[in-house]
Parts: C-alpha cells; sequence; structure tokens
C-alpha cells in the first residue's frame, strides 16, 4: 500500500432517492489522506459532507467511484470508528455499557473487554463516570465517552461528523485540545468534518474544501499550522482562516448566483 | 438515599389520602342517595371480608389468570411484530393498510364468534382480551420503532452491529417506556372487557361474581366484588409502574 493513500476515495459520485428520482448529494469526489494524519472536510450545510462519511464509514452503499480504505472497501473494513454530531450514545445504556457496546459487537471475550473498559476510562478520566447515564451527563463529558467509545475498538480511521458543534466555545476549545492529544498518542488517521472553519485550520494538518450542493472537493489545503496549541493568535492562523472563507463564500455566491438566475 | 425514603413515604401518604376521600365520598354518596343497591363502603369492606374467605379469592383467582396470560400474549406478540414492523418500512407499508383497517374495528363484536369457534371456556375469553390489548401494543410499538433517532442506529451499525443486535441493543429498549405505556393503557381495557366476558356464559371470575350478586340482590356482595376487581386492577398497574422503575431507569436518572 502507499502509505499516503490510506484512505482515497476516486470520482465518486453519491446518489439517494427522493420522490421517485435520483438526487445526487456528492459528485466526482477525490480525496487522498496518508495514515496518521488529521484531515478535515468543511463546507457550507447541506453540501453532502455527512453523506460523505457515511459512504467511508461504510453505512451508505448506493455509490459509484472508488473508496478504499487501507485497499479495502468500506464495508468490509472493521477498523475505522464512526462519532456523530449528537455522540451517538445509548440514553438507556450507562456510561460503562454505551463503552462494552462496541467490544461486544465486536465479538471480544467478556473478561478482555471489562478491562479494556476500565482501561480507557482511567486513562480519559472517566471512571467516576462509568455508572451514570447520559442524560446526566455535560454536553462535554458526553463528547469524551463518544471518543472512548471509538478509541476502546482501537481503530486506524477514525471518522468524526461535526463532533463539537453543539458545544459551547470554551469546552469546544478544551476537546479540540483533548483530540490533538489524542491524536499524537495513537498516531490515528482522523477525517472529521466541521462547519467552522477555525476549528478546520486548528485541528486539520489538510484541510479539504466542499462546494454547495452536490459537494465536490474544490480545494486540498495544507496546514501547517494544525496542532500547535498557540497556532489560535498567529497572522498566518488568520490568513489561512480568511483564505477558507473566501473560498466558502466564493461557493455560497456561485449559488445564489445560479438561484437567481433561475428566477 | 434519604431523599428516597421521604419520597416513598409522601407517596404511601398521597395513597392513604386518596383512599380516605374516596372512602369520604362513597359514604356521603350513599347516604344522599339511602338506597340499599348503594351501600356504604364499611358494608361492603364487611361482605368483601367475608367472601374472601368464602369463594372470592377463586373468582379474583382465575379473572388474574385470565387477564395475565391474555396481556403476556399481547405483549409477546405485539412487541416483536411492532419492532418488526417499525424497522422494515417496505414490510409496513404493506401491513400498514390492514392495521388500520382493522385497528378502529371494536374488538368486542367478535365475542359470540369466538365463543362458537372457541367455545365458551378461558380460551374465547383470553383471545379477546389478547386481540384488543394485541393492536395497542402493536401500534404502539411501531411507530415507537419508526421514531427513534436515527443517530442511534447509524452509531451502532458502524460498530458493525447485526440486526439481532439492532433490536436487542437499540429498538426494545428505546422502545421500552412507549410499550410500558401501552401495555398501561392495555391493562384498562383488559380489565373493561374481562368484565364484560365474565358475565356471558361462565360460572367464575370476578365478572360472574359482581353479576351473580347483583341478580341476587346482594348489593353489598356486588361492591365487594367491584372492590377486589378494581383492587385487582390496581395492583396489576402497580406491578407495570415497578417494571418501569426498573426497566427504564435512564429516563428519570
Amino acid at each position: 500500500m502507499n502509505k499516503d493513500e490510506f484512505l482515497s476515495i476516486e470520482g465518486l459520485d453519491v446518489y439517494y432517492r427522493q420522490n421517485k428520482q435520483n438526487i445526487t448529494a456528492v459528485q466526482n469526489v477525490n480525496l487522498t489522506l496518508a495514515e496518521g494524519k488529521f484531515g478535515v472536510i468543511i463546507g457550507p450545510s447541506g453540501c453532502g459532507k455527512s453523506t460523505l462519511l457515511n459512504v467511508v464509514s461504510g453505512l451508505h452503499h448506493n455509490y459509484q467511484g472508488k473508496v478504499l480504505i487501507d485497499k479495502h472497501q468500506p464495508d468490509t473494513y472493521s477498523d475505522t470508528a464512526l462519532i456523530l454530531q449528537e455522540y451517538g450514545l445509548l440514553p438507556w445504556k450507562t456510561v460503562w455499557d454505551n463503552i462494552m457496546l462496541g467490544l461486544q459487537i465486536k465479538r471480544l471475550p467478556k473478561q478482555e473487554a471489562i478491562f479494556k473498559t476500565e482501561k480507557i476510562l482511567e486513562q480519559m478520566g472517566l471512571t467516576s463516570l462509568a455508572k451514570r447515564y447520559p442524560a446526566q451527563l455535560s454536553g462535554g463529558q458526553r463528547q469524551r465517552i463518544a471518543i472512548a467509545r471509538s478509541l476502546v475498538l482501537n481503530p486506524r480511521l477514525l471518522l468524526m461528523d461535526e463532533p463539537f458543534s453543539s458545544l459551547d466555545a470554551l469546552t469546544r476549545e478544551k476537546l479540540q485540545e483533548f483530540l490533538l492529544s489524542i491524536w499524537r498518542e495513537t498516531k490515528l488517521t482522523i477525517l472529521l468534518i466541521t462547519h467552522n472553519i477555525e476549528e478546520a485550520v486548528f485541528l486539520g494538518q489538510e484541510i479539504f474544501v466542499m462546494s454547495p450542493f452536490p459537494g465536490t472537493i474544490i480545494q486540498r489545503k495544507i496546514n501547517h499550522l494544525a496542532g500547535s496549541y498557540d497556532s489560535r493568535g498567529k497572522i498566518e492562523f488568520l490568513k489561512m482562516t480568511n483564505d477558507l472563507r473566501s473560498l466558502l463564500l466564493g461557493g455560497t455566491k456561485n449559488e445564489k448566483k445560479e438561484y437567481q438566475f433561475s428566477l | 438515599m434519604k431523599k428516597k425514603n421521604i419520597n416513598f413515604h409522601f407517596k404511601k401518604l398521597d395513597y392513604l389520602y386518596a383512599i380516605l376521600v374516596l372512602l369520604l365520598s362513597w359514604w356521603g354518596l350513599s347516604m344522599m342517595i339511602n338506597n340499599s343497591a348503594f351501600p356504604p363502603p364499611h358494608q361492603a369492606i364487611k361482605s368483601l371480608l367475608e367472601s374472601l374467605s368464602d369463594n372470592l379469592l377463586l373468582h379474583l383467582g382465575i379473572s388474574l389468570y385470565r387477564v395475565l396470560t391474555s396481556l403476556t400474549i399481547a405483549t409477546l406478540l405485539g412487541i416483536p411484530l411492532g419492532l418488526i414492523l417499525g424497522k422494515n418500512s417496505s414490510l409496513d407499508s404493506f401491513f400498514a393498510p390492514m392495521i388500520y383497517l382493522t385497528y378502529p374495528i371494536p374488538k368486542v363484536v367478535f365475542m359470540p364468534i369466538l365463543f362458537i369457534l372457541l367455545g365458551i371456556g378461558d380460551l374465547s375469553k383470553i383471545v379477546l382480551i389478547s386481540l384488543i390489548v394485541f393492536y395497542q401494543i402493536l401500534v404502539t410499538t411501531r411507530d415507537a420503532a419508526k421514531n427513534l433517532k436515527q443517530e442511534y442506529l447509524l452509531s451502532i451499525k458502524s460498530l458493525g452491529a447485526n440486526s439481532w443486535e439492532l433490536y436487542w441493543h437499540v429498538y426494545l429498549p428505546g422502545c421500552l417506556p412507549s410499550i410500558l405505556t401501552a401495555l398501561r393503557l392495555g391493562l384498562g381495557t383488559a380489565m373493561a372487557v374481562l368484565f364484560l366476558v365474565e358475565t356471558y356464559a361462565t360460572q367464575k371470575g370476578i365478572g360472574y361474581f359482581i353479576m351473580e350478586s347483583l341478580s341476587r340482590m346482594a348489593y353489598d356482595e356486588m361492591f365487594a366484588g367491584i372492590i377486589a376487581m378494581g383492587s385487582m386492577g390496581f395492583v396489576l398497574y402497580l406491578g407495570l409502574d415497578l417494571a418501569e422503575k426498573r426497566l427504564c431507569r435512564w429516563v428519570k436518572p
């Protein structure tokens, strides 16, 4: 395998059925991500970012084009973990049971599953929350549990769909730093979706900018500022966010023009 | 823990107050009506205690057997079918018209047919009560399964869960609060239908006890039967309440 192509997407078109018609959700998406890299996809709302992530996670099968993770098709690759916007924790299971669930589904022996769950809770400082239900946790705590539930599976590719969007600004920043520390420790490959420009620049070594619906990757940016805790105040950081903003606004403006034209 | 105990005592006191208010209202009403057909509560309670040592317990036991068996059958059929229809939209769209057509039909109209087909024993009574409660559980479970958040399903599917694991870890626990609500509503209906079916072609059951007392104009015994039937419903209701507290701790953690 070419190490630079741990995740490879070529000419991806994704469709869904609506009112007996095929609607194109994303069109001709090309993307590669090397192993151990932190990639971020940014784009306007409704451009098909989540659809793209659903294809990579093996949840959406109705697509054309080539999608390979470590040379495997998404639905046959088991070392992927997905974290959703609303965390995806089951409210009827305690924190402990939520984390154990993935290990049970992967058919791990019970003793090993218990050991791994205890270990991940301890490593992430969450042991005291083990018996609580998700409704008893703050948004930040829930997101940490969702991350713990994914990491306990030892994935090689972590997919995150706007994981911090429902958190307040301070908690979001703390969790971004928390995620970075995990990424550095585990050397995971991460593909994160966001519509927050600052988040994209702070986290993404590679930033993929998507156009409005039906989305396609219009630019790939290599970001050397990613992962640096003091980067947020730098002029380069502001410049990068402005570049991205212009790209995204350009896309939105084009969409507006087309809309006006059609009127 | 202390807070829990305080709440528990409050609840017990609330029930005592409610019983006291009911008895006082009953007593006041019987004084106002002043008719032997509406005896005061102390006469009914005295008759209840006497009947319990006679044959009321036997009638109560038979009624309890009929209603519990019916609820069990309705639950065992209604929950899995409701979950399957809620999960599979194509199956649901096939069966939905049949459900919509048959759901509003008052099933008690089938009582004579069931008596003819299944005899006048327990079977016809149990089938009729089961049929009525089954629809309530089926429709509620199906709707709850259809309305489950996609996020729960996606997160478990992404872990590689198969269909059985989806049912066990997501659909069943996620629909449980709605199922228990349907069971509670179904219990009320089941008790009403139980009374009706026990007034025809039988000599056993609390419904029969009440109607037989009426025919003898033994009104205090009739009210003893009503108290026994009400208490049975109340105990079953408490059982469902307890089951909800045990099984759905996450709703109000």
